[in-house]
């Protein structure tokens, strides 16, 4: 293998590396702003690349929480860690009107600290 | 099936029931899913969604929620569950059907939330989970009858099985949803006055059903009898722990060995077959030095969360919870701490998310704010790293192995600080005030194969997709920064040094050097942020670029028994009891208590507790070896 070769697979592989360390270590919403514009940019090429399936998907996983740790991706996901993306082998209405209700959920739920565990008043 | 407004053309089904009832395993069922069962209550804590495709070809949302024992909220995940079903969760509807999963073999203490749901007026039927567990018992339940007496339809289940859902899933796909004005409820927090005519009606609807049979003493009491006894339990308790600590070295060494040695051998081919080149520097000294270094692992974590996976499936740890009370109570925990803090011996998020539990605000931040110190299945390739390398496989008394009694006392030094911490708070007011514990016991049962199968395999795929994701991104990344740039002409020593990650190393080490660092575990530090096991990664890429011959994957264990002392090695174990190396922790504890204030708290203490503890470790341990 010639070096030039060699050597444009490491800087691709350290780039690579750089990119999804960034984008599993780094905030979430760096996360979720990057998918989006990358499922907006396939959303937008013509219809004949086929990547309108991927753009749906890009988009499902921008709102789905996971871990930074790369690991079971169940720290704390509520919206859908089951299954939370909408099936790929539904009709495309179904699709997404499974994808704009999960959207709704919310993707994190917020108990603040000091107004948990009190019994209702009655 | 009657499909909803445009809004939510697919109906949304919610899986409610008292905990441990076999909800999250009939959800299993129903949707294919894989989400976490065990035989206690609380392992549920969040709303779990998945989709079911009925037999006739509709599509239905299927949430499975916390287990709640009334719509009168005590905790975080009850207070969940409650306002999911009466429709209070911003940005949510309300399920458009109930599905209350009741134990048939527990079924006085199921039917009052079923009659509360009934009160709600959302559609319903009624699953009889675990049927199968309940003719064993000799319990019959006549659910024709009984669904006579609701008023709402009952079927039976049977969550553990693929096929026990069958007669829900004919229900679900038979039913017709009706669309409903969401938000509006006939609800109101249930009187006492309520709550004694639910209980009269219970015991009505059991003798009609003939299910009001009370059970004598079963096999599960004559057990408790022995493993709950005030003195004898405790000493089962310790055993059981020590003999899983034991396990862990004593069955894992035959399968590392075998890892080795094909790490080993494909480190050689490619040494071998490649001539030199940055690629080949960087698939021998970056990623399998670095990975391969933590993939040995792979036998350990198996083997611990084989016998986690058993106690949680057989019913034993509610029991520990029970034994653990008075303990965690001197201290200023309440029992209910017990499950997230066993939870965060696996991973210390599932264990912050699980502190929903908790009913006291003040207890739930002192369990969040000690659950670091449990010690995660992370930290297993450190310690087995260093007792590796530097405990001998000495046999003691009766086969006890010292690594395995060593590897059991870290465990131990990581509970008794978490201990000490909660002491700390209760003393200065954050801690709860002592609370009576009131446990559900379950059953004991033999554990379930195909759930223990699955289990184990989750861990290893969470375990290969962090060493082939995560920390293989971060030992490229380290391998570049080791490398470059390249040392200078007639420079002496190794290439690292001089590299980014050598100059980084020096500073750093500055600051470890009063707790016996040297300069390539701090750089291993740092990568080890985002988690902990990364750190042994880091070491393996680190020690490769530092060596003279390429192939340190498997030498690593030897390499630093010869370049760190014994006050080094203890000093890093103890850093890695305290330390918070785990930045998801980190984040979770932030989304949990909303609020940066906690993690920061957590982080900054942790980190003082890692400083100070390596530095007396490593003091103490230099002068009794100067003694020496």
């Amino acid at each position: 293998m010639s070096h030039v070769l060699d050597n444009l697979l490491v800087v691709a592989a350290l780039l690579a590396s750089a990119v999804y360390a960034l984008f599993k270590l780094g905030p979430r919403a760096l996360r979720r702003a990057a998918l989006s514009r990358v499922a907006g940019w396939a959303v937008r090429t013509p219809g004949w690349f086929g990547l309108r399936s991927l753009a749906a998907r890009l988009d499902a996983a921008a709102r789905q929480p996971s871990g930074s740790c790369g690991g079971c991706d169940n720290c704390g996901s509520e919206g859908g860690a089951a299954q939370g993306s909408p099936p790929t082998n539904l009709p495309a209405s179904d699709s997404a009107s499974l994808s704009a209700a999960l959207s709704g959920n919310g993707s994190e739920i917020k108990i603040p600290l000091a107004s948990i565990g009190r019994r209702q008043q009655r | 099936m009657e499909v909803l407004s445009s809004a939510h053309p697919i109906p949304l089904v919610a899986l409610v029931g008292n905990p441990n009832c076999g909800k999250t395993a009939l959800f299993n069922v129903l949707t294919g899913s894989r989400q976490k069962v065990a035989n206690y209550a609380g392992v549920t804590v969040e709303r779990k969604e998945g989709s079911l495709l009925t037999p006739s070809g509709s599509r239905v949302r299927i949430l499975d929620l916390p287990g709640a024992y009334s719509l009168d909220p005590l905790t975080p995940d009850e207070q969940v569950t409650a306002d999911v079903l009466l429709g209070r969760r911003a940005g949510e509807s309300a399920p458009d059907f109930v599905v209350c999963v009741t134990d048939a073999t527990n079924l006085r203490q199921n039917l009052r939330l079923v009659l509360s749901l009934k009160r709600l007026g959302l559609p319903m039927v009624v699953a009889l989970n675990m049927t199968d567990i309940a003719r064993r018992k000799g319990i019959v339940i006549d659910a024709e009858r009984l669904a006579r007496e609701l008023g709402v339809p009952v079927v039976e289940t049977v969550g553990v099985k693929a096929s026990g859902a069958k007669r829900l899933i004919e229900m679900l796909d038979s039913a017709a949803i009706p669309a409903r004005a969401a938000g509006r409820f006939d609800w109101r927090t249930p009187t006492s006055a309520d709550i004694a005519r639910d209980q009269a009606e219970v015991r009505r609807i059991l003798t009609a059903v003939g299910a009001d049979r009370i059970d004598g003493v079963t096999f599960s009491d004559k057990l408790d009898a022995v493993v709950l006894h005030p003195v004898a339990g405790p000493l089962i308790l310790a055993a059981i722990l020590f003999l899983v600590f034991q396990a862990v070295f004593a069955w894992a060494q035959v399968p590392m060995d075998a890892i080795k040695a094909g790490v080993d051998a494909v480190a050689g081919w490619l040494g071998h077959a490649m001539p030199e080149s940055l690629l080949k520097g960087l698939l021998v000294n970056g990623v399998l030095a670095g990975v391969g270094s933590v993939f040995v692992f792979l036998p350990q974590i198996i083997i611990l969360f084989f016998f986690i996976l058993m106690l949680e499936e057989s019913g034993y740890l509610p029991r520990a919870a029970f034994l653990l009370d008075r303990l965690m109570g001197s201290v200023g925990l309440s029992g209910r701490a017990f499950i997230p803090l066993l939870s965060s011996f696996a991973c210390a998020i599932p264990g912050v998310m699980a502190t929903r539990t908790i009913q006291n605000p003040r207890d739930r931040l002192a369990t969040i704010m000690i659950a670091p110190l449990m010690t995660c299945s992370a930290r297993l390739p450190v310690y087995a790293l260093i007792i590796g390398a530097f405990i001998p496989q000495r046999t003691l008394w009766g086969g006890l192995q010292l690594q395995g009694m060593v590897l059991f006392v870290l465990y131990l030094v990581g509970v008794a600080s978490a201990m000490a911490v909660a002491y700390v708070l209760k003393r200065a007011g954050a801690g709860a005030r002592l609370q009576t514990l009131m446990l559900e016991l379950p059953v004991y049962h033999w554990p379930n194969v195909r759930n223990l199968a699955i289990g184990l395999w989750q861990r290893v795929e969470i375990f290969l997709s962090r060493v082939g994701t995560i920390i293989l991104a971060l030992m490229v990344i380290l391998w570049a920064l080791s490398s470059f740039p390249a040392p200078p002409p007639g420079a002496t020593g190794p290439a690292i040094q001089y590299s980014i990650a050598g100059h980084l190393g020096s500073w750093l080490a500055v600051i470890f050097k009063p707790i016996g660092f040297n300069w390539q575990i701090s750089i291993a530090l740092v990568p080890g942020l985002a988690a902990r096991e990364v750190a042994v990664g880091a070491l393996g890429t680190v020690y490769a670029l530092s060596a003279a011959s390429g192939n340190v994957s498997g030498a690593l264990t030897p390499l630093i028994s010869h370049s760190w002392s014994l006050p080094t090695a203890l000093s890093l174990l103890a850093w890695y009891v305290f330390a918070p190396q785990c930045l998801s922790t980190l984040a979770t504890v932030k989304r949990e208590t909303n609020s940066w204030r906690y993690p920061i708290i957590m982080a900054s203490y942790l980190f003082a507790l890692a400083y100070l503890g390596s530095f007396i470790t490593f003091r103490v341990a230099t002068a009794l070896s100067n003694l020496g």
